[in-house]
């Protein structure tokens, strides 16, 4: 843990803004501009070198390069003394998660997010930036009500850290199955080679639980969920009560269809749709 | 007809007119109209015309065409004023007259209205219809509730005419509306006529009483409940007239014992009691609040509230610190409720305060029960028994909890033990070394030993506390021994939401450790303090066997001005709202469906933001928020701010009737949440309430029309008040 004042590269740490799997995250000052950014410093199990990390950092820097409202902007990333860590846009208002904790978001609201949501995916998509990982704690609700996708290609970096590693709590078959079990793509789950449409079908997901505040394919056991996933239709909106235009449910539906050629073949092509109800 | 010819038609006509020749006008302008049929401006002066002839009979006719097109069109005024002809052509048309009264009320012109509808009554009245009179009257009371003249005269028409059920009730609610506005002589008298009127109706009687006991008429209150509980001796909204009249009068010994019977017909109405309770307690009587505790105890700690308990037992500890039979009773709710520190601090003290009196028994029963909640510090706690003379040797406490405490605290206390001495239940070796990296002696006992002590002795610790945890268990997720105590921290500042987080950390935690039964028991928690997560599903890493049977809710009361439910940036911003309201509007088109809208604007706001700051006023409308929120239940209804002190609310599928209610409701609710204005009055709402049938009307700004006159009429009457509008379309 840094303490406070502490340096890395340019950035002075001024505070500790949270931690999760996926390392701690600082708020910083960027020492060259006086900007206040959020530095996530990676746990030392990423900090190895394998062909997917080495891929990973390839898409970090693809991401430098991408300057798009719907993606969370990151500036800066290097490992000095052994820390390897990424500085970020600093950002306020609370993930997706957490605001659907507090129940359901109105469809006109949930469209506003969705659109947001689905053109930061075409342009990180554009660039072959996969995110493997997309779900409602993926996503930050600005204070202003725009909305960004988090945590781009970690999934593919636990990966690398999960094959290193004899401790490795989840394995399944010929593949490493890891992410969020009720928000993975059919080929997720089977553990087969996935693209930007495996994306899409998280995406459906997420949408669905904006409208219902309930997590689509999500099972008492994990096992079951994974199998609803494969198998289960999902629920209209009007079984749960949930009343909204016709046409949204219809984007809902075909984002998370089983076959990936029966989705939705672009994000861009749903952010459309989403714009025309 | 080309322009040109009608330009000269035009002509030709306007000269016949000048000439006199008003036949011929007639002819030409009529030419014109064939022509134009949707040319109003003509068939207004045709109107015009029959009237310069002395043709009255085709001018009415004329003018109501005309008017009926108008409105037709959705131009009102325009409709106000042919009727208006049409009556000054023929007075006593009742049509006319209606159809003007209803288009003034559409217009919020509710003075012009009323006087509409009394002409109209009393052309029914005079022409024998009675009862179509006084429908009439009722109608035009109903649209200005806020005008006491008009219900007056509708209870005198009802009396004069032989309907007494219809008088004594709206004489009722007369006396009641003008107690509220502080009018109690008039108020009183008007209740006791509805009561002559109907002398066996309850609900008169219990107005009677309210009213009296609200104007502190102790023997009247008395004298009409004893009559109205020989109707009913079991009617519960009686019996709490007669509780707090006898409260009010100060005869609290009656008070207690007419609230103990409502407490055996409706448990849940303890706080009746308590009231009695903090009366008996402001009285200097501290006894009889403590017997009223033991009689509800079990109750208001079944149903969460046990704050309004322990408040009491603060209160009596207020006025006499070293009160034993209070700290006894605080501590045996403190340990049913789990509450370890403040059970510690409250049995140290209740030591000391036993001792300080003399009563050695007391002591040693707190010191024992403090052996074993403090193990460690059982050894301090002996030499205080030794001390005071008690050599009996309690059980070691080791492993050993006591009633109350055997479940998720003791239970996570005993796995600490047992990883402690390094005997790891058999776990993934993942699991193994991150259970080991997180033992509780690796954050050290020693940083929150001292911090609980600190704690207990100074309670301006407890954020510190609350901070340090945070951090704590935000670097280490497994430190479950933390998490547990922030839990607990949480609860204890109110907050459940974030407390029903960390329930659901520690039944993941439980869950990797394979011990499904304390996962289940905590993710019951954590759904039980916040339902939410219930239907977000959690985790499917959490997979708790068997049928979860959720725990019924019970609605926390306490203080719920301190918690807003509704953060301002969930509710729809203007522009998404007018979106969902295009939508059922359409949806409402479609079939014979009632669509309501409410606006809703916080009186005297600006006030409130100048004199309290940003801080406070975003609080404010948060409460606000959440008091509105709460009165949205069906499925569709929708609340949206302008981000300031406006609020709509839509209401799909709702009649004018419910969204009187709800709007109502809202108003009650914003109210009752007791936000201090500077002027002294507490904030309320002023709320526009309109309803239409979308299938019969192509455009919603009409609606939209009505609610913003609506709700200035509600404001400018004063605010706190609703204001409904008639049916638009219906």
């Amino acid at each position: 843990m840094l303490d406070i004042g502490a340096k890395l590269g340019p950035y002075t740490i001024a505070g500790r803004l949270g931690a999760g799997g996926r390392g701690e995250v600082y708020r910083a000052v960027d020492g060259r501009s006086g900007d206040e950014v959020a530095v996530k410093v990676l746990p030392d199990r990423y900090a190895g070198d394998s062909t997917a990390r080495g891929r990973f950092k390839r898409e970090v820097r693809a991401l430098m390069t991408l300057s798009h409202p719907g993606i969370l902007r990151i500036f800066d990333f290097q490992t000095v003394d052994g820390t390897t860590f990424a500085a970020m846009e600093l950002l306020r208002g609370e993930t997706l998660g957490e605001r659907i904790l507090r129940g359901p978001i109105p469809w006109v609201r949930a469209i506003r997010i969705g659109i947001d949501l689905a053109e930061g995916l075409a342009a990180t998509h554009a660039k072959g930036i996969i995110h493997r990982d997309l779900k409602p704690d993926n996503i930050f609700i600005e204070e202003n009500g725009n909305s960004k996708i988090l945590d781009f290609g970690m999934a593919r970096l636990e990966m690398a850290a999960a094959d290193d590693s004899d401790s490795s709590p989840v394995k399944t078959g010929p593949g490493v199955m890891l992410g969020t079990v009720p928000y993975m793509s059919p080929e997720q789950v089977c553990g087969l080679p996935v693209d930007w449409r495996s994306d899409l079908f998280s995406y459906g997901c997420v949408l669905y639980a904006m409208l219902t505040a309930t997590v689509i394919f999500s099972r008492r056991q994990l096992v079951s969920s994974m199998s609803a996933i494969l198998k289960d239709a999902p629920p209209s909106l009007a079984s749960i009560g949930v009343e909204a235009p016709a046409t949204l449910e219809a984007v809902m539906q075909r984002a998370v269809h089983k076959d990936r050629e029966l989705r939705y073949q672009s994000a861009s092509e749903i952010a459309e749709d989403l714009r025309r109800i | 007809m080309d322009l040109t010819l009608k330009d000269k038609t035009l002509k030709s006509a306007e000269r016949y007119a000048q000439q006199g020749k008003f036949d011929a006008a007639l002819n030409e302008y009529r030419k014109v109209l064939d022509a134009f049929p949707s040319d109003l401006t003509v068939a207004n002066t045709i109107g015009d015309m029959c009237a310069r002839a002395g043709r009255d009979e085709d001018a009415v006719r004329q003018y109501q065409y005309v008017a009926e097109q108008f409105e037709a069109g959705g131009f009102r005024v325009k409709a106000i004023a042919m009727y208006k002809k049409v009556l000054k052509l023929d007075a006593d048309n009742e049509v006319v007259a209606l159809r003007l009264a209803e288009l003034y009320a559409r217009q919020s012109l509710i003075g012009e209205a009323a006087h509409m509808y009394a002409i109209v009554a009393e052309s029914h009245r005079r022409n024998g219809r009675i009862r179509d009179s006084l429908k009439i009257l009722k109608r035009s009371a109903e649209l200005d509730p806020s005008n006491l003249k008009i219900r007056l005269g509708l209870a005198q028409s009802y009396e004069r005419e032989g309907f007494t059920a219809e008088a004594a009730e709206s004489f009722r609610t007369l006396g009641v509306e003008q107690i509220r506005l502080e009018n109690a002589t008039e108020g009183l008298a008007n209740l006791r006529h509805a009561l002559d009127l109907k002398p066996d109706s309850k609900q008169t009687l219990k107005s009677l009483a309210e009213a009296y006991a609200h104007e502190g008429n102790v023997h009247s209150a008395l004298e009409v409940i004893a009559r109205s509980l020989e109707l009913d001796p079991n009617d519960i909204d009686l019996i709490i007239i007669l509780g707090r009249t006898f409260l009010n009068a100060g005869q609290l010994e009656k008070a207690e014992a007419t609230f103990t019977r409502l407490f055996k017909l409706d448990n849940s109405r303890y706080d009746y009691l308590f009231e009695v309770a903090r009366a008996f307690i402001e009285r200097g009587e501290l006894n009889r609040p403590m017997s009223i505790i033991d009689r509800c105890i079990d109750v208001v700690i079944a149903r969460r509230h046990k704050k309004k308990a322990t408040a009491i037992l603060k209160a009596i500890l207020e006025r006499d610190p070293g009160n034993v039979q209070a700290l006894k009773r605080l501590s045996g709710i403190y340990k049913s409720v789990r509450e370890r520190r403040n059970l510690v601090t409250t049995l140290n003290t209740l030591v000391q305060a036993a001792l300080a009196q003399g009563m050695r028994a007391e002591a040693v029963v707190a010191l024992r029960q403090l052996i074993e909640i403090e193990p460690k510090k059982a050894a301090h706690h002996q030499e205080q028994l030794r001390s005071i003379g008690d050599d009996e040797q309690p059980e070691p406490p080791v492993q050993q909890f006591p009633a109350g405490f055997e479940s998720a605290t003791a239970t996570a206390e005993l796995l600490r033990r047992e990883s402690a001495t390094s005997e790891l239940p058999d776990i993934t070796s993942a699991a193994r070394a991150a259970a080991s990296e997180d033992s509780y002696d690796s954050y050290g006992d020693y940083s929150t030993e001292l911090l609980e002590e600190m704690v207990s002795q100074h309670s301006e610790f407890l954020a510190a506390r609350l901070k340090l945890l945070e951090e704590l268990v935000a670097q280490q997720p497994n430190y479950l021994e933390g998490r547990l105590k922030l839990k607990q921290l949480y609860l204890d500042h109110n907050n459940p939401l974030k407390a029903a987080g960390q329930s659901m950390e520690i039944a993941r935690h439980y869950e990797q450790l394979g011990d499904s039964e304390m996962a289940r028991q905590f993710l019951l928690e954590a759904y039980d303090l916040n339902p939410s997560l219930n239907r977000i599903g959690a985790s499917a890493a959490v997979a708790p066997t068997g049928p979860i049977t959720m725990p019924p809710l019970s609605p926390e009361t306490e203080a719920p001005h301190d918690a807003p439910t509704v953060k301002l940036s969930d509710i729809l911003s203007v522009e998404e709202f007018e979106k969902y309201f295009e939508w059922e509007w359409r949806r409402a088109s479609r079939e014979p469906k009632p669509l309501s809208l409410l606006k809703i604007i916080v009186d005297r706001f600006s006030t409130y933001e100048d004199t309290e700051g940003p801080i406070a006023s975003l609080r404010c409308l948060e409460l606000v928020a959440s008091a509105l929120e709460a009165e949205l239940h069906k499925a569709g209804q929708l609340l949206a701010s302008n981000g300031g002190e406006q609020f709509f609310a839509l209401l799909p599928e709702t009649h004018p009737g419910g969204a009187g209610t709800v709007a109502d409701a809202m108003r009650r609710g914003v109210e009752a949440l007791g936000i201090q204005h500077p002027s002294g009055r507490g904030i309320t709402i002023s709320v526009g309430a309109a309803t239409a049938f979308p299938y019969r009307l192509t455009q919603p700004a009409a609606l939209i029309d009505l609610i913003e006159k609506a709700v200035t009429g509600a404001q400018q009457a004063g605010g706190n008040r609703v204001v409904t509008v008639p049916l638009l379309g219906g």
